[in-house]
């Protein structure tokens, strides 16, 4: 069970992450941006993430790498973190929180259907390969999401939604463009977290890839973000299918990250 | 002609497609071919190759470039590799110097050097193994003595995350460990051999630690650990080397159970019976890969050319105003965001 300051720290991040999402589509709806009413609220979600993740990790003796429930909080505040700096520092990405914001709110709903009973960390995991592993992994997943957010922003537009808003907003290459940077910075991320990765499974079980359930997944998932630059250098695809692919790449990142737990329990727990 | 088309990047698409769908059938079908994976990899070389020879806008991309040459050393020394390749474990007792023909092999390349685990030298030391409450294993650490000279003789520390380094090969400490009962059969022709019984793995089969011994006039003597203490469920504790103590029960085929002290020596059927006392012996998997740090350099200098080839193809670029128009400074960009 998570202590009470913990439970506290959760349902104010929880909160946080509520609020600026539902002021994104209150502007959206709107067609009033309320930018620094969104960011602020992100900001808030994201130190209060912060003091959850540090409270348990003093109580329980391990950081957020081990259970359903850390790997969900530590993504809800490294996702939420890169993205409120993406929202600080690029206007552009800002149209897209309608889509990203709801997708940390689905972690968090998430997070509270799974058990915050702690569990011990094997030996294997002391290793600061795994930091670098982990670390690369967020900041591939951060990247993505702001690119899905853009992305899955100008589909949404496509199919009729927020008509007028969209008109408002203009032409849309630079948004497109600036998904698609999101989208390459997040392949570069993704390749460097296989390779820090493969360093620990090599330190840890004596062998760098052994094809297991998320490592699998994991290339699978790098093949798909190599497929889709490449179809986009090769064809000149129609833009909501560039669109598509990365929201198609993203889903399939969040169901290795995400999904691949449930078969394992825990990531790599097969050879732990 | 012929280049050119092989060159093509809809090959590199079918190339990639096709890999995904091997990698996904060896997942799903432990009975996949290896030609699922081999296949689509050699189509995608190929295609590299060719359009790195007829490609002069490819090959301008200097990073884009590095990331693929290294893509195809990647590959090149993950093959090389599993040609060179060893893969094998041992049980090694405490005081035990390692023995190459102990090994037990459980992959080995067809370029691999056999004669080369004959030049790993080191005797086994202490060994710790850390418990948490509930039998959850933590921290396990080994000792061993390297090298012959007296004088060049070093203790390494290792365990978890760090394997012993020998010649090239890895050791890696592994939860498969016990104890072994240190023997001496003296036969009637007054013969005699000494020999460390390893037991079941401990404390995982600790309900388990007997096993029959043949011994070396062909007696049969059944054996049995009593250890002082048992394993505790409700509290932290070390499993140690150092601390490794019980009697031993010793059955002969058809006669009594005597009850063996470490130092003790008992007459059995066709010989006498000397137990020294209790030893731990330690499960280690070894690994020998001759590619490894190349492997490492390789692909992450093939990653910072990708990332040189992003930083110049995505963002060094002005962000464009218009879809297909003219582009103009960021900076202008992001203060026109509209509604942002």
């Amino acid at each position: 069970m998570p202590s009470v300051s913990e439970s506290l720290l959760l349902w104010g991040g929880l909160a946080g992450y509520a609020a600026s999402t539902a002021a994104a589509w209150h502007g959206a709806v709107r067609r009033r941006g309320h930018d620094r009413f969104v960011l602020a609220l992100l900001s808030a979600g994201v130190v209060l993430f912060a003091l959850c993740i540090a409270e348990r990790w003093v109580r329980v003796g391990y950081g957020p790498f081990l259970t359903m429930y850390e790997i969900l909080l530590s993504n809800l505040f490294s996702l939420g973190l890169i993205y409120a700096l993406a929202y600080w520092r690029v206007a552009w990405v800002r149209p897209g929180s309608i889509v990203a914001l709801p997708i940390l709110l689905v972690l968090g709903l998430w997070l509270l259907r799974v058990s915050a009973e702690p569990s011990q960390l094997p030996a294997t995991y002391e290793n600061y390969w795994l930091w670098i592993h982990v670390g690369l992994g967020k900041v591939f997943l951060g990247s993505c999401l702001v690119a899905v957010g853009l992305a899955g922003f100008l589909l949404l537009g496509r199919t009729g939604f927020f008509r007028d808003w969209f008109a408002q907003l203009g032409d849309h290459a630079a948004l497109d463009a600036l998904a698609w940077r999101f989208f390459a910075l997040a392949f570069v991320f993704h390749s460097l977290m296989l390779i820090a990765g493969a360093v620990w499974a090599q330190d840890a079980w004596g062998r760098y890839w052994d094809w297991d359930s998320l490592e699998t997944w994991a290339f699978i998932t790098w093949l798909a973000l190599g497929i889709s630059l490449h179809t986009r250098a090769t064809y000149r695809l129609p833009l909501w299918a560039g669109w598509s692919m990365i929201v198609g790449s993203f889903t399939l990142a969040f169901l290795t990250f995400f999904g691949m737990p449930f078969l394992s329990l825990a990531p790599h727990k097969g050879i732990v | 002609m012929i280049l050119a088309r092989l060159a093509s990047l809809k090959l590199t698409l079918i190339g990639m497609l096709a890999l995904g769908v091997g990698v996904f059938l060896g997942y799903k079908l432990e009975s996949a071919p290896l030609w699922v994976m081999v296949v689509p990899l050699l189509l995608l070389s190929v295609n590299l190759l060719a359009a790195l020879a007829t490609n002069p806008r490819f090959r301008r991309q200097s990073g884009l470039v590095v990331f693929h040459y290294c893509l195809l050393g990647v590959l090149l020394l993950a093959s090389v590799g599993r040609l060179t390749t060893f893969k094998g474990h041992v049980e090694i007792t405490e005081g035990q110097g390692f023995e190459a023909d102990l090994v037990q092999l459980d992959q080995e390349g067809p370029w691999h050097p056999r004669s080369r685990l004959q030049r790993v030298r080191f005797t086994q030391g202490r060994m710790r193994i850390d418990y948490e409450a509930g039998l959850q294993r933590g921290e396990t650490r080994s000792e061993v003595v390297t090298g012959e000279d007296p004088l060049a003789k070093r203790i390494v520390r290792f365990g978890d995350n760090v394997p012993l380094e020998a010649s090239g090969y890895r050791f890696y400490t592994t939860s498969n460990k016990g104890y072994a009962v240190l023997l001496t059969w003296i036969g009637k022709d007054d013969r005699a051999v000494t020999a460390a019984v390893h037991l079941d793995s401990y404390p995982r089969r600790d309900w388990n630690q007997r096993r029959r011994w043949s011994a070396d006039s062909g007696t049969e003597l059944e054996l049995e650990l009593h250890l002082p203490q048992t394993v505790p469920m409700d509290r932290a504790w070390s499993l140690d080397s150092r601390d490794a103590d019980g009697a031993l029960a010793v059955t002969a085929a058809g006669g009594e159970t005597l009850a063996l002290n470490p130092g003790d020596t008992v007459a059995v059927a066709g010989g006498r019976l000397r137990y020294h006392g209790l030893r731990m012996w330690m499960g280690y998997e070894i690994f020998y890969d001759p590619t490894l740090p190349w492997l490492f350099a390789t692909a992450l200098v093939g990653v910072l050319g990708l990332a040189w080839h992003v930083r110049g193809r995505f963002f060094s670029r002005p962000l464009p105003r218009t879809l297909g128009g003219p582009a103009e400074p960021e900076r202008a960009a992001t203060r026109n965001a509209v509604g942002v």
